[in-house]
């Protein structure tokens, strides 16, 4: 069962084309996740205790839940509320949603990593519990932040992949396509395992140098 | 929402659950033989052997379970295997499971104090005999909390099993939507039943971790924000 | 007959089971020099700390200048415990020096000593930056104001520290176990600060294991065992009059080991 090498190579370019559509997708979602995340997260350290019960629970339940079904329910559940938007962009929605789910836990851990005499002199000094966060804690997060969220926008573009059930245009929807197309299986396969592999390790590798960078020189924050 | 209609759906999904929790399980448990078989590979293989599980590990973390899904779903048939559908589902969650296996037995026998394997070499055993006989026992407790929640990890996974139409879960739910049209009920049951599997895996997975077997910590190699 | 600025009444503090701090009374004067001494686990630190009310007391009161911290009384004479507002405000009063430094990680010396200036105080920023340069200076550090936490030896950081609360210009000062993080000569540096600060008539309250410094820095010395207040007097009396056995028995294990400055 030889390959056709010559149909492998007249498909890259639209498999690139649909990458493209993937990483387009999951970076947007994890910047505005991360928005969500920070805000979220910061409610979910400080806030009154039913608000960090509430949080928590969503939180649990974005990450105790298979993506496909919150993908499916954000398809059904936003044209219901009166948000008709496209494909692409119920999928941003989506993924925003399930990315926003777990940076908040991201936030909440590298808030909670700071030191505890942090606060203490904060509070020491006068400051209140809000500018604590804003002034102190929040800008030293953020450095112990950026790695683990490379690491979620790994997670993102696997899940990035189940936006094919609801017809959005990226990577396992066309490769998927070309295979009816063509049933040229194996080649449409390899490929793209081959694309998401390359991404997901080149983000691996990103994660891992950031980190290294990050915390080995203990480095210069600007204030 | 029309409750009646929901509980009349009740036990088809709870079934459905059965197929998710026994799809799940039985991929977790031949992964685990892939896991350790491999982990152990990793550790104390040859240059090449370490080579290779690494590469599988890439591979097997590095794409998207929807695609190892379809892949499994057009490849075996190919390649002249003909499986009833449930079986196709547990090749390609084993697939999956197996590469982030092969890290927890790793991160495991690596935790283990480099004092032990010493005292096992002291004593005059083989390398693989104080590999067999003192490593991987201390290691195998370490497991079993990343492990269980591995296991909620696949009960995860399992939903994309709908993309090859295998009636788990997830799928059931997709099909009873597409013949009722009343997909908010149906979306809160399937997400409700998930969230219960998945919250109470999690639940004794901590347990496990800080009551059971409580004598030094491995880490999760898919560190703690789980997919 | 100066005025009275702290006063802590019956204070007791339990971690569950266990009771650390068993009624505790005390009064400092304006200006006064206190040191609490006391084996570790006599309770001298969690004393401190609920003085700011980073330990909120299980009973008693605290009171400082006309305020209680922590509460107040209302017109029906029922208490009120004070809103996180009430309580930075009372705070901001108090400076702390911490054993840890906790000098804010990701700010320069200079940055460290102006956001409570700026924020707190609401000074403007030109105004925060002289008085926090005006403050550097004093503890010696005017030639690194721009380094960072990391970039600083311990002696510098706990200087910053000081500065930083010095800058607030406090009307009562906390030290807990300023020294206890530093070798002998970093040590030194920051004992040679705090003498400075003591000439300037400033209220400080001490917990600190160096009783060579303590011996002739102090106005007063209190002694704690286990929670419990032992007695108190002039620092030269204690370590040659004392009236406990358990007072000489302290001081004869550990001050004259540690040697005069």
């Amino acid at each position: 069962m030889g390959l056709n090498l010559e149909f492998m190579l007249s498909i890259i370019p639209e498999l690139l084309s649909a990458m493209v559509i993937t990483l387009q997708i999951s970076i947007l979602a994890v910047l505005l996740g991360i928005m969500g995340g920070l805000v979220v997260g910061s409610f979910r350290v400080i806030g009154p205790k039913w608000l960090k019960m509430l949080i928590q629970l969503l939180v649990d339940y974005i990450r105790g839940t298979p993506q496909i079904v919150h993908i499916l329910i954000i398809y059904f559940a936003l044209p219901r509320i009166g948000i008709i938007l496209n494909a692409y962009w119920t999928g941003v929605v989506a993924l925003t949603i399930i990315a926003t789910g777990y940076e908040v836990e991201i936030v909440r851990t590298a808030i909670e990593s700071i030191d505890k005499g942090q606060i203490e002199a904060g509070l020491a000094i006068g400051l209140l519990k809000r500018q604590i966060l804003i002034f102190v804690l929040l800008p030293q997060a953020i450095r112990r932040i950026i790695p683990p969220l490379t690491n979620e926008l790994t997670n993102i573009v696997k899940a990035s992949a189940f936006l094919s059930v609801i017809a959005v245009n990226e990577l396992t929807k066309i490769s998927n396509k070309i295979i009816y197309e063509t049933f040229y299986f194996f080649e449409v396969l390899i490929l793209t395992a081959l694309i998401y592999t390359v991404i997901i390790t080149l983000l691996g590798m990103l994660s891992n140098f950031i980190e290294k960078r990050m915390f080995s020189t203990n480095s210069e924050a600007n204030s | 929402m029309d409750i009646s209609f929901m509980i009349e759906i009740v036990p088809r999904l709870l079934r459905a659950t059965w197929v998710t929790l026994q799809v799940s399980a039985i991929s977790l448990m031949i992964g685990l033989v892939f896991g350790i078989v491999l982990g152990v590979l990793r550790v104390y293989g040859n240059r090449f052997i370490v080579w290779c599980t690494k590469g599988f590990v890439i591979v097997a973390r590095g794409t998207p379970a929807a695609i190892q899904i379809y892949a499994a779903f057009f490849l075996l048939p190919r390649l002249g295997i003909r499986l009833p559908l449930f079986a196709v589902g547990v090749v390609a969650l084993t697939f999956n499971t197996s590469g982030y296996q092969v890290e927890i037995v790793r991160a495991a026998l690596e935790s283990i104090d480099k004092g032990q394997i010493e005292a096992g070499l002291a004593i005059g055993l083989t390398r693989w005999k104080t590999m067999l006989y003192i490593t991987l026992p201390q290691a195998v407790k370490r497991m079993m909390g990343p492990m269980t929640n591995e296991f909620a990890n696949l009960i995860k996974a399992s939903s994309a099993l709908m993309l090859i139409s295998l009636y788990e879960l997830t799928k059931s739910g997709h099909a009873i939507i597409a013949a009722t049209f009343k997909y908010a009920e149906v979306l809160v049951l399937v997400a409700l039943f998930y969230f219960v599997l998945v919250q109470s895996l999690c639940k004794l997975s901590a347990y496990l971790e800080n009551n059971v077997f409580n004598f030094g910590k491995t880490a999760d190699p898919r560190n703690e924000f789980l997919n | 007959m100066e005025k009275i600025l702290l006063k802590m009444e019956h204070i007791h503090k339990s971690f569950g089971q266990a009771e650390v701090v068993k009624d505790f009374n005390v009064e400092v004067k304006q200006g006064e020099k206190v040191i609490l001494a006391g084996a570790s686990g006599s309770g001298k630190t969690t004393i401190l700390r609920m003085i700011n009310y980073l330990e909120t007391p299980t009973k008693g009161k605290i009171w400082l200048d006309g305020d209680y911290i922590g509460g107040h009384y209302n017109e029906k004479s029922e208490w009120v415990s004070d809103s996180m507002q009430d309580l930075a405000e009372k705070r901001k009063q108090i400076g702390m020096v911490f054993q840890s430094f906790n000098l804010f990680a990701h700010l320069s010396a200079l940055h460290n000593v102006t956001l409570g200036l700026t924020r707190v105080l609401k000074l403007p920023k030109k105004e925060a930056i002289a008085r926090a340069e005006h403050y550097l200076n004093k503890v010696h550090l005017s030639e690194h104001i721009k380094k960072y936490p990391h970039q600083m030896s311990g002696g510098q950081q706990q200087r910053v520290a000081i500065a930083r609360a010095l800058a607030m210009q406090p009307k009562l000062m906390l030290f807990d176990e300023p020294t206890s993080a530093l070798d002998p000569k970093l040590t030194n540096e920051v004992l040679e600060v705090m003498q400075e600060l003591a000439e300037e008539k400033l209220t400080m309250v001490v917990v600190t294991h160096e009783m060579g410094f303590a011996r002739h820095f102090a106005d007063r010395m209190i002694y704690l065992e286990d929670g419990v207040f032992i007695e108190e007097g002039p620092p030269e009396k204690l370590f040659t009059h004392p009236e406990s056995e358990k007072t000489s028995h302290f001081l004869s294990f550990c001050g004259y080991k540690e040697g005069d400055i």
